[in-house]
């Protein structure tokens, strides 16, 4: 009994979507840190846990094993010391990012990380001998690839407690209005065609046909590019309502943590 | 937040249902969406936005991550894709808080300092967050704003910061806002705590002028908030005082 393939003939490697390369360790993570609770144990002062998913990939120049030209053996041997260029990957997360997920647990507060724990009087001293690390370069390339940092408010000086204050959830979290437009690469975010921006008007759209709204305006996923499927997604969810409409920075409860 | 919206008038409901923070996905990729898999943010110097995962998937993670979304910033507010990020973020810092102590502390505007109020466990307080979210939902009708909500108890702002998203579908359609806050519809707002508003309302009426009658979710919150604050006599911190 023969098999018929009515969809026709599929070549599933042609049709394979490029993918990645992951760590192998099923665990890569980057773990961000407090500094302020020095006496506790280390895997206490982990605030957050984000996976390696962001590589760099570099290629070694050809190691040529070093030979002693006096040798008479060396030309001899040259061939087998000498190896092809490497491809390097090294894992980690991109910096901007993790920093911007400590700047909201720090509720709001910009800061750096450094693979150190430093104290207060230490992390001043750093500041003052590398100024460049208060504004660290952006990129793609920009990873972070040790297993460990520590989160440091750039204003976290002597003046201040060591455990500094850390916002526990979003609904306690104020959106940081005043500073959005400082914040690096945020501020960068709304530059978009503003020819085009000042000649559309914004349409004014009934709530109960946004959804719709959307889809047409979309019209295929902004991820997969897929047309089918589609559905509208909040950014903001919608649970998160009077939150939106909370009054800006009408009050400000921050949590923070016991030394 | 809603400044940010382009349906100013329209979307008083939910001000989340806005077309500038709404957008299209395909159904898989909204669930994980949904379940703060990943989050779009701005990775380098031009402005685009990337997705970023905050946890590692089997097939969704190697074939999108750092994905460049293209023009995304034009038909979202990056203010709300912000807003999502720290959204993503919160949840997963949970373990720090449960094994600490929780210090609440807010900010004196006559001393001009942060000032602690109460200093509670962190198991604790989400526990009682936990109980006080089961509660809310056997007596809804109790979410008044009469009850002595304290921001110096742990459980009992569970109506307002019970993270229902945590466990909602994504597709619920529930009026969350207006769920979360009965005052409105249920007439319960206490007669000072109006009075309070109305006459901030009179002080600054630039300020206040949004809170008309037309902004009912607003002016619930704001008249919850502002009991909530009175009772417990704690500074706001308010532009506009």
């Amino acid at each position: 009994m023969s098999h018929i393939d009515l969809r026709g003939p599929v070549n599933i490697s042609d049709n394979a979507t490029p993918r990645l390369v992951m760590p192998r360790r099923r665990k890569a993570v980057v773990e961000l840190c407090h500094p302020g609770y020095p006496r506790r144990p280390p895997i206490l002062h982990v605030m957050l846990l984000l996976p390696q998913v962001d590589s760099n990939t570099t290629t070694t120049p050809p190691a040529v094993a070093h030979t002693d030209l006096n040798d008479a053996t060396a030309n001899l041997t040259l061939s087998d010391t000498t190896t092809a260029p490497t491809p390097h990957t090294s894992f980690g997360i991109h910096r901007n990012t993790a920093a911007t997920a400590c700047f909201f647990l720090a509720a709001n507060r910009i800061g750096i990380l450094l693979p150190s724990l430093l104290t207060q009087s230490e992390f001043s001293v750093y500041v003052e001998a590398n100024p460049d690390a208060v504004n660290p370069p952006l990129g793609l390339d920009q990873l972070l690839s040790e297993p460990r940092y520590y989160f440091y408010p750039l204003d976290w000086d002597t003046d201040d407690t060591p455990d500094y204050p850390v916002c526990p959830d979003f609904r306690r979290w104020g959106f940081p209005h005043e500073h959005f437009a400082t914040l690096v690469p945020w501020n960068l975010t709304g530059d978009g065609d503003s020819d085009a921006e000042a000649d559309n008007v914004e349409p004014i759209v009934a709530t109960s046909a946004v959804s719709q709204f959307v889809k047409e305006r979309d019209r295929r996923c902004k991820i997969s590019d897929y047309a089918d499927g589609l559905e509208s997604a909040h950014t903001v969810p919608k649970e998160e309502a009077d939150w939106v409409c909370a009054l800006p920075s009408n009050y400000v409860i921050i949590i923070a943590l016991w030394r | 937040m809603s400044a940010y919206a382009s349906n100013k008038q329209i979307s008083d409901s939910n001000p989340t249902t806005d077309i500038d923070n709404l957008l299209a996905l395909r159904k898989d990729l909204h669930s994980a969406f949904d379940k703060r898999v990943f989050v779009f943010v701005p990775k380098t110097n031009f402005g685009a936005f990337y997705v970023h995962f905050l946890a590692r998937t089997p097939d969704f993670c190697p074939i999108y991550h750092n994905r460049e979304v293209a023009a995304l910033s034009s038909v979202i507010s990056p203010q709300f894709l912000f807003a999502r990020f720290a959204w993503a973020i919160f949840p997963l810092a949970k373990a720090f808080i449960k094994r600490s102590g929780i210090r609440i502390t807010t900010w004196n505007n006559i001393s001009g300092k942060w000032e602690a109020q109460q200093s509670v466990d962190g198991l604790q307080w989400f526990n009682q967050l936990a109980q006080g979210r089961v509660k809310s939902r056997q007596k809804p009708e109790d979410n008044g704003v009469d009850e002595p909500h304290g921001l110096d108890a742990p459980g009992e702002r569970t109506q307002n910061i019970e993270d229902s998203a945590y466990h909602s579908p994504p597709n619920s359609q529930a009026p969350q806002c207006a769920a979360r806050i009965p005052t409105t519809t249920k007439g319960t707002i206490s007669p000072e705590a109006l009075s309070e508003v109305i006459r901030l309302s009179c002080a600054h009426p630039t300020a206040m002028s949004h809170l008309s009658a037309h902004h009912p979710l607003e002016l619930a919150a704001a008249v919850t908030q502002f009991e909530k604050l009175r009772k417990l006599n704690i500074a706001m911190r308010m532009p506009l005082l």
